[in-house]
């Protein structure tokens, strides 16, 4: 701001709250007010035409194209029509965010030519969800040197990508309905250099072997899938979250810098395979300094839902328990003989425990709860400094 | 014009004659209300911070006609928070709950005045979210923006985005 210029206006201007309702924040300069209208959705932006004739094209000057869903107002009549007529408006000649969530959709080629314009306009941010109708995404988009942010929800589809090079690609969240080929995804993967964090879902089943999600520069992993395999190497990772895994065949390698994980397996108690298969995956993340772990079984009508089987193992207790465990959170107790064991079992074993808590199931009746909580507090405790408090209603 | 000429030289002579208070800076709103506050705070107002560059320092009272006093204390309360390092979602989340439409609107323009980038990219999200949705008399009544459309253009305005008129909400929140 020009200095002289603020002192002449500050000896000048009058006291503000002498409350003249002069329509201030319409004077103030283009760019402060396109700032606002870039935070709005492109439809409330262009609502905003209607106050007054200096806004009627302030929209035009905003750098996003957000749709954050479908209107009933659009239709398979006027689609076309309405994007070509705001493409044609806008006079930013630089797009920050592309943002396009439509559930049905009357043109997909307009949909990428959205695409290629944001590209070519420096995007930084592009995210779409787009069902059930199929967008081919341009190849372009997999070399766009701008982008910070790539979110691909839906029904996208990749024309076969040979090249793949985001430089400055720090969040990609995949998730899509469509199998893509292992050498495609890790080639995408691989032309990341300075990704950071991946939110990777999928319903597949198809991974071969050599597929592997391995970012050297990766410090947040969510992974969300119904594929058999997990195979991961991530040396800089630090949040973990696994949800509803069903895989049998883990692969974790360098998760030495970890500090929290968030783990769900969706079990089934009668698979064999599966339950000699879970220590592979606590080796794998074993240097956590934080995991939260939650069992959803398949069998709930039998088995109440997250039921714990507990078998005191027979081999020595692992020293992350031993020596290393702080805290210990245990939710929906239901005072069934392998939760009490399981319990007994932490308690015994945490030497260096200084917090447990038990959330009891909530319809538990409290006199039955009182019972169970004299018997947890006569159990023997490693650590005399563990405070343990029980919850009964969370 | 005179009377705030000499309200600034009243605040001039406040820190001529105290120069142990040198290491504080003087803000003075448009209701002659002195804030006293650290250079720390004065470097996150680019505007103000410029003003005592350009009087290498000598000068540490800096009239603020475009503020009140009723406002400036919830701006250094946001600059103190930018300095500790402290704008956490939550805390911004509080901040503007305690806020009214006119107060953000007074902030936003205070923030512009000063040229805190922060706390004016923090009031334009929270002016964003105000105006989401909502009828265009309504945000007229927000912004307090004249309608200077004759309204057979207004007509015509509204017939040609009709397509963006649906799914408004209704005014009832309106709070002005």
């Amino acid at each position: 701001m020009d200095k002289r210029s603020t002192r002449k206006r500050s000896k000048s201007a009058k006291v503000t709250n002498t409350l003249d309702k002069v329509d201030r924040l319409s004077s103030l300069p283009y760019e402060i007010l396109t700032k606002i209208l870039t935070l709005l959705p492109t439809k409330d932006a262009i609502t905003t035409s209607v106050l007054s004739s200096k806004w009627i094209s302030l929209w035009t000057f905003a750098n996003v194209f957000v749709f954050p869903n479908n209107f009933p107002s659009i239709t398979r009549n006027n689609f076309v029509e309405i994007f070509n007529n705001i493409l044609a408006q806008r006079r930013s000649n630089l797009i920050n965010r592309l943002f396009l969530c439509f559930e049905t959709c009357y043109d997909p080629d307009l949909v990428v030519k959205m695409i290629s314009m944001a590209i070519n306009q420096k995007v930084q941010e592009i995210n779409l969800f787009l069902y059930p109708f199929q967008v081919y995404l341009p190849s372009q988009l997999f070399t766009c040197k701008t982008l910070t942010v790539l979110e691909l929800v839906g029904s996208l589809k990749f024309f076969q990508i040979s090249y793949v090079h985001l430089p400055s690609l720090k969040i990609l969240h995949i998730n899509l309905l469509s199998f893509v080929e292992d050498e495609t995804l890790m080639r995408l993967f691989s032309g990341c250099p300075v990704l950071e964090e991946l939110i990777y879902e999928e319903f597949t089943f198809k991974r071969t072997f050599s597929f592997e999600i391995s970012v050297p520069t990766l410090k947040r992993l969510c992974v969300r899938s119904s594929d058999k395999r997990l195979h991961i190497n991530t040396p800089r990772l630090q949040y973990f979250q696994l949800d509803y895994t069903t895989a049998i065949d883990y692969a974790i390698r360098n998760m030495n810098n970890l500090k929290e994980a968030y783990i769900n397996i969706y079990f089934d108690p009668e698979d064999e395979e599966e339950k000699e298969n879970i220590p592979n995956l606590f080796n794998g993340i074993h240097k956590t300094q934080f995991l939260s772990f939650d069992v959803t079984s398949t069998e709930v009508n039998e088995l109440a839902d997250g039921e714990i089987k507990w078998t005191q193992p027979n081999i020595a207790v692992p020293t992350c328990l031993s020596s290393h465990l702080t805290s210990l959170i245990f939710k929906d107790y239901e005072g069934t003989t392998d939760e009490f064991e399981l319990i007994s079992y932490f308690l015994a074993s945490g030497n260096a425990l200084k917090r447990t808590i038990i959330y009891f199931q909530t319809n538990w009746d409290p006199t039955m709860a009182s019972n169970d909580v004299s018997r947890l507090c006569s159990l023997q405790r490693a650590s005399i400094e563990n405070k343990t408090s029980y919850v009964l209603r969370s | 014009m005179a009377e705030e000429v000499s309200s600034q030289m009243n605040s001039l002579s406040i820190s001529e004659t105290n120069p142990s208070s040198s290491a504080t800076i003087s803000l003075v709103s448009g209701d002659d209300i002195v804030f006293k506050v650290e250079p720390t705070i004065a470097k996150e107002m680019e505007t103000v911070q410029s003003f005592i560059d350009e009087t290498d320092g000598k000068i540490t009272t800096i009239p603020l006609p475009n503020i009140s006093s009723h406002d400036l204390p919830y701006v250094i309360e946001y600059c103190e928070k930018s300095i500790a390092g402290k704008i956490t979602k939550e805390f911004e989340a509080e901040f503007v709950k305690k806020l009214n439409n006119e107060e953000v609107k007074e902030l936003f323009l205070a923030a512009n005045y000063l040229n805190i980038k922060k706390l004016l990219d923090f009031l334009s999200q929270v002016i964003a979210d105000r105006i989401a949705n909502k009828s265009v008399e309504y945000v007229r009544r927000y912004f307090g923006i004249e309608n200077d459309f004759t309204p057979e253009e207004e007509a015509k305005l509204r017939e040609e985005l009709a397509w963006t008129f649906t799914g408004v909400d209704p005014d009832d929140e309106d709070e002005n």
